[in-house]
């Protein structure tokens, strides 16, 4: 249904595409908005094209972008090129955009800006959970796959098609083994509880709750080369500020490590220290390390509840960056080591995930707390792991005044992608930037809509962007029947 | 004369469909703004996709936006009546009935108004959007389809193809009420055959390759309303009308044959029967009419608050219908609070609010009404609890959809919050409303306006009643108690907080939270005159324990002290054995409006 929208959206913009450029017009140096904002950014020469709004005023809008000999003129305030014009633009290099805006009938020339264009081609696929950005209930949850070719958004999993109307189904952390769509793993919640893995073929669900454990499998990071998903098991609750615009307060009362062994069905505890609250695990890319972060927490006031004690001291909880070494041969993990004391600068920094040539460390650093994705304070930082100082720096470029998280490397290190709520301060939209491999980044653009406005008008917001090589191919009917089995119990 | 005779029926038929439509006009008013203001239609793809993800989205699609119609009553009126008289056009040409059987098509017109009069509070908790058009314009527009598919010239075979292709192509769009165009294309028995066919098919394959959105058992019900709320699902009497407008075809159906059923002899008795099945109608649409004085007093005081009219809340608020005489009316706990914040408003708390009625009425639903899914958003905006105000809206547009009031509430609390970059999105988005634009550029000149929004008349009242510090809280879903709490607990450097945090105090009967509470509005008071109520509570607690605070030298009111003793006079007059409830009754008509009655004979109010 949305195809055909599409299509008729492209024959009316088309049809619309008969711009003349003003023969007469005077020159500003005002500056220009467009939404979104695209000015100066880079780029990968696969994506699709780059839809934007003129916000200035005017009775008249033409845009000319223009690439070596390659030339477009469109008409209208909202600036549309079809793939096939900006495939002819994007092969000609960087891209070049004029726009002259007529007011009372006399044109201005804004100047020119520039869209650079990366040879360095980006993963065609991105998944991610569409969510409100809502509090406690859950309605209607979907799991999607976006080509960054086009504007195709297809659907991996709704639980609306398993959730009667007396027991609802939460599904969450759609995770791949490196954007592989072979092998991805999700959670369901409540009705119809499990972990869905697909490996190679085959869909299952399994449950990961073994005795002892916090959990089930959480957070997850599936080994880059091993049939092994590290998790944490996480006991989550939420409270509500009343007065800061961070509006809720995730936090862990209990959180641990463990390791599945997808093949042989067996959890392995791997951190259980209760006075630890660990999380986030993810591995290097050769597989030999597991990075996590990790707070370390006592009850203060023994006569109230450690639900309570935990709220009650939620400025106070930060979190630092450790790792231990991993023996795949033999399931064994050795010491943890102390990677970013994030503690000691007043400060909590969780989410690490290494960049595929093993370089980079990219994780989320706020004031306090686990859940940065509500901290409007949390950054995206670096860490080169190639300098053993291991000193941690903001990545300023891709940073804004809003919350900046969830980040996700591409298959070669050139993209990242992560969640940001730089637009309206509450809804999460996935931005990209290219990496130059040395921890620079250019200026950080939103994922391309047909649309311009598309994003302004969704009133969702995208959850755990993550790069995939190709798409799912499982159809959502047949992860449903997965969905609907008794899950497998994993044994300890 | 017999010219006119001969048009008696349709006469007849249009002006009962007119009186209708006048009645649901004159009566309906407040239910119907309700219904608008709790729907949402934007021109926006993302709204169109969401309603697009399930069979029948282009007809829920199209229902809200007439549901902003709504807006004004007569132009909702208007559509509505317009979508009958389609259908009523539809069913005489489908069935074309002669004489006074004519007045069988009223049936199925009789039963789409119940479907438009019966909700009630349904409208805060129905997941169906526009629920007040869909039976309505689904009905039509299948009337509709069927009449074109039987106008189509042809063969047999012709007419099936026509039916099967209906059936397919329709779905997607119409949902179940396709089930209903397609049945009314039928005029055999084997095209019956066919449509059942189509009926049990079409959803299956669709779900097999086109929505992965709902359940496998949804997929014939799909666009239909379903009044379940919690665990249970509501079947009786709310899907009577449904059925009532199935009944409705099916007689109309066989009214082809009534007068071969029942012969020359008994002429008359179908057109005798035909009256009765419109006056059983009748019958059941009045006794499934939701009438209910507090349901509607709620919404108006909802828009007058909205207005910032507050004499027009408490206007309100005291309305009885004359039927009730001198009895007084009872109250629901949204009501009270509502009357509450409009006397702080009008500064008239501490005089006046122990002299209304009080009360805790539940609401007159077949489930528990919350709070927060009623009117606790709006109270929380009001008294500068905006993260509760954006919660509570944020987890109904979750469960229930997103509405115009969500909008509205959610923008109007990051505004005084100084979320600015979310209130713009809410009012980008309100602008594109049909009636709501001009609502959205009130409030837009706010947007990254700190002090503008400081010295509004509305907002900056509110900001003076944000919290001090913040803290993590939760209100486990009660409305009142937790205000209660929370505020009998502040203190506060504004006059206006400082008053809330009293009027809490006092309503919370707790002398140690008073004590601070008064003398810290005393001191924002200055030199002016200490209201009533708060000179009652001062007087009786200092009274009551004397040794705590020194009550001698503060001016009390000559009235306040001679009520007091009043009071304790009457109380030994009427003597020990008297219980509460009694005394309760004999202090009302002299004591009723004092602090005295309310601290001493006021017990277990249920707020919900």
């Amino acid at each position: 249904m949305s195809r055909l929208t599409n299509l008729l959206l492209s024959l009316v913009l088309l049809s619309a595409c008969t711009a003349k450029l003003p023969t007469e017009y005077s020159e500003t140096s005002a500056p220009l908005t467009v939404y979104p904002d695209y000015i100066g950014v880079t780029v990968p020469c696969n994506m699709a094209p780059l839809h934007f709004s003129i916000e200035n005023e005017g009775d008249d809008f033409v845009t000319l972008l223009y690439a070596g000999d390659e030339r477009l003129l469109l008409s209208g305030r909202d600036v549309c090129p079809s793939p096939a014009q900006w495939q002819r633009l994007v092969s000609k290099g960087d891209i070049c955009v004029r726009v002259f805006i007529e007011q009372d009938g006399k044109w201005t020339a804004y100047q020119p800006f520039p869209v650079y264009v990366s040879p360095d081609s980006i993963d065609p696929y991105i998944s991610y959970r569409l969510i409100s950005p809502s509090y406690v209930a859950y309605e209607n949850l979907t799991l999607q796959q976006r080509c960054l070719e086009n504007y195709d958004e297809q659907l991996i999993y709704g639980n609306m098609i398993n959730s009667p109307e007396e027991d609802g189904q939460c599904i969450n952390c759609h995770f791949t083994q490196c954007g592989n769509p072979e092998r991805f793993q999700f959670h369901v919640r409540q009705g119809m509880g499990g972990t869905v893995i697909a490996m190679d073929g085959s869909i299952n669900k399994m449950d990961l709750k073994v005795d002892g454990a916090v959990s089930g499998g959480v957070y997850p990071a599936w080994h880059p080369t091993e049939k092994l998903i590290a998790y944490s098991t996480n006991k989550t609750g939420q409270s509500f500020h009343t007065k800061h615009l961070n509006k809720i307060e995730v936090q862990d009362t209990y959180s641990d490590l463990i390791l599945y062994d997808v093949e042989a069905n067996t959890v392995h505890p791997l951190e259980c220290d209760s006075n630890d609250l660990d999380c986030f695990p993810a591995w290097s890319p050769d597989g030999r390390w597991l990075y996590y972060c990790s707070a370390h927490y006592e009850q203060q006031d023994t006569s109230i509840t450690r639900d309570e004690d935990v709220i009650r001291s939620f400025r106070t909880l930060r979190y630092n960056l450790y790792r231990r070494p991993f023996d795949p041969a033999t399931l064994s993990f050795g010491g943890r080591q102390l990677v970013y004391d994030a503690e000691s600068d007043s400060l909590s920094a969780t989410e690490p995930k290494i960049s595929p040539d093993g370089r980079w460390l990219m994780f989320t650093r706020g004031a306090y707390g686990v859940f940065h994705i509500w901290h409007g304070d949390a950054d995206l930082c670096l860490i080169d792991l190639s300098d053993s100082t291991l000193t941690p720096r903001p990545a300023s470029q891709l940073n804004s005044d809003n919350v900046d998280s969830w980040h996700s490397w591409s298959h070669d290190g050139r993209w990242v992608v992560f969640s940001s709520r730089r637009e309206d301060g509450n809804y999460t939209r996935p931005f990209f930037a290219h990496h130059d491999g040395n921890g620079h980044f250019s200026k950080p653009f939103c994922l391309p809509q047909d649309d311009p406005s598309y994003h302004r008008d969704l009133l969702f917001s995208y959850n755990v962007p993550e790069f995939m090589s190709g798409r799912v191919t499982f159809s959502p009917q047949e992860i449903a029947e997965c969905v609907k089995k008794e899950a497998k119990k994993a044994k300890k | 004369m017999k010219k006119y005779t001969k048009y008696a029926p349709q006469t007849a038929v249009v002006a009962f469909v007119l009186l209708l439509t006048g009645v649901l006009y004159l009566s309906e008013g407040d239910m119907m703004w309700l219904a608008q203001e709790q729907s949402l239609w934007l021109p926006t793809k993302p709204f169109l996709n969401s309603m697009m993800r399930l069979p029948g989205g282009l007809l829920l699609w199209l229902s809200c936006w007439f549901t902003q119609l709504l807006y004004h009553p007569w132009t909702g009126s208007l559509a509505l009546l317009l979508l009958w008289s389609i259908t009523l056009l539809g069913v005489h040409r489908l069935f074309r009935p002669q004489g006074w059987m004519r007045l069988l098509s009223l049936l199925p017109v009789i039963a789409l108004v119940a479907t438009v009069t019966q909700n009630g509070y349904w409208i805060y908790y129905m997941k169906m959007p526009g629920l007040l058009f869909v039976p309505s314009l689904g009905t039509a527009l299948a009337v509709v389809i069927a009449c074109m598919v039987r106008s189509l010239p042809g063969n047999r075979w012709l007419r099936l193809c026509a039916i099967v292709f209906t059936g397919f192509v329709t779905y997607p769009f119409m949902g179940a009420w396709s089930f209903l165009s397609v049945v009314l294309c039928c005029q055999s028995l084997c095209e019956l055959a066919a449509a059942a066919s189509i009926i049990a098919v079409a959803p299956l394959i669709y779900y097999r390759t086109m929505y992965a959105e709902t359940m496998l058992k949804y997929m014939w019900s799909t666009a239909l309303p379903s009044y379940r709320n919690g665990d249970h699902t509501y079947f009786w009497p709310y899907h009577a009308p449904y059925y009532g407008l199935l009944l409705g075809f099916l007689l109309c159906w066989l009214s082809r044959w009534s007068e071969a059923l029942t012969g020359a002899r008994y002429k008359r008795l179908p057109v005798l029967l035909a009256l009765a099945a419109v006056a059983g109608y009748s019958a059941a649409l009045y006794k499934m009419w939701y009438r209910d004085t507090n349901f509607s007093k709620e919404i108006r005081i909802q828009l007058a608050m909205e207005e910032r009219d507050w004499e027009r809340v408490l206007r309100i608020y005291r309305e009885k219908p004359s039927a009730w005489g001198h009895k007084e009316m009872p109250v629901t706990r949204i009501m009270v609070m509502c009357k509450n914040v409009a006397l702080l408003r009008l500064g008239r708390a501490g005089d006046e609010m122990f002299t209304y009625q009080d009360g805790a009425e539940l609401q007159h639903a077949p489930f528990p009404v919350k709070m927060t899914q009623v009117g606790g958003k709006m109270i929380y905006y009001e008294v500068g609890k905006e993260n509760f105000c954006t919660r509570w809206n944020m987890e109904d547009a979750v469960e229930f959809g997103w509405r115009v009031s969500h909008l509205k509430y959610m923008t109007k609390a990051a505004l005084v919050e100084g979320d600015w970059g979310v209130a713009a999105k809410y009012l980008r988005l309100l602008e594109k409303t049909m009636w709501h634009g001009d609502w959205a550029r009130k409030y837009k000149p706010f947007v990254g306006e700190k002090k503008k929004c400081w010295d509004d008349e509305e907002l900056g009242f509110i900001m003076r009643l944000l919290p001090g510090t913040d803290r993590l809280d939760g209100d486990k879903t009660l409305v009142e108690l937790y205000l209660l709490q929370t505020f009998s607990h502040g203190m506060g450097a504004d006059k206006n907080y400082a008053e809330l945090t009293l009027m809490c105090a006092l309503i919370m009967q707790d002398i140690e939270l008073f004590w601070p509470r008064f003398f810290r509005y005393a001191q924002l008071l200055g030199d002016q005159r200490m209201p009533t109520h708060y000179q009652e509570a001062a007087y009786l607690y200092g009274n009551l324990e004397p040794g705590k605070v020194d009550i001698s030298g503060m001016p009390f009111d000559e009235s306040v002290k001679r009520t007091y003793y009043d009071f304790c006079n009457f109380n030994q007059q009427l003597g020990p054995n008297m219980s509460e409830a009694e005394k309760a009754v004999r202090f009302r008509p002299a004591f009723g409006k004092t602090f005295y009655y309310f601290y001493f004979l006021v017990r277990n109010v249920k707020t919900n």
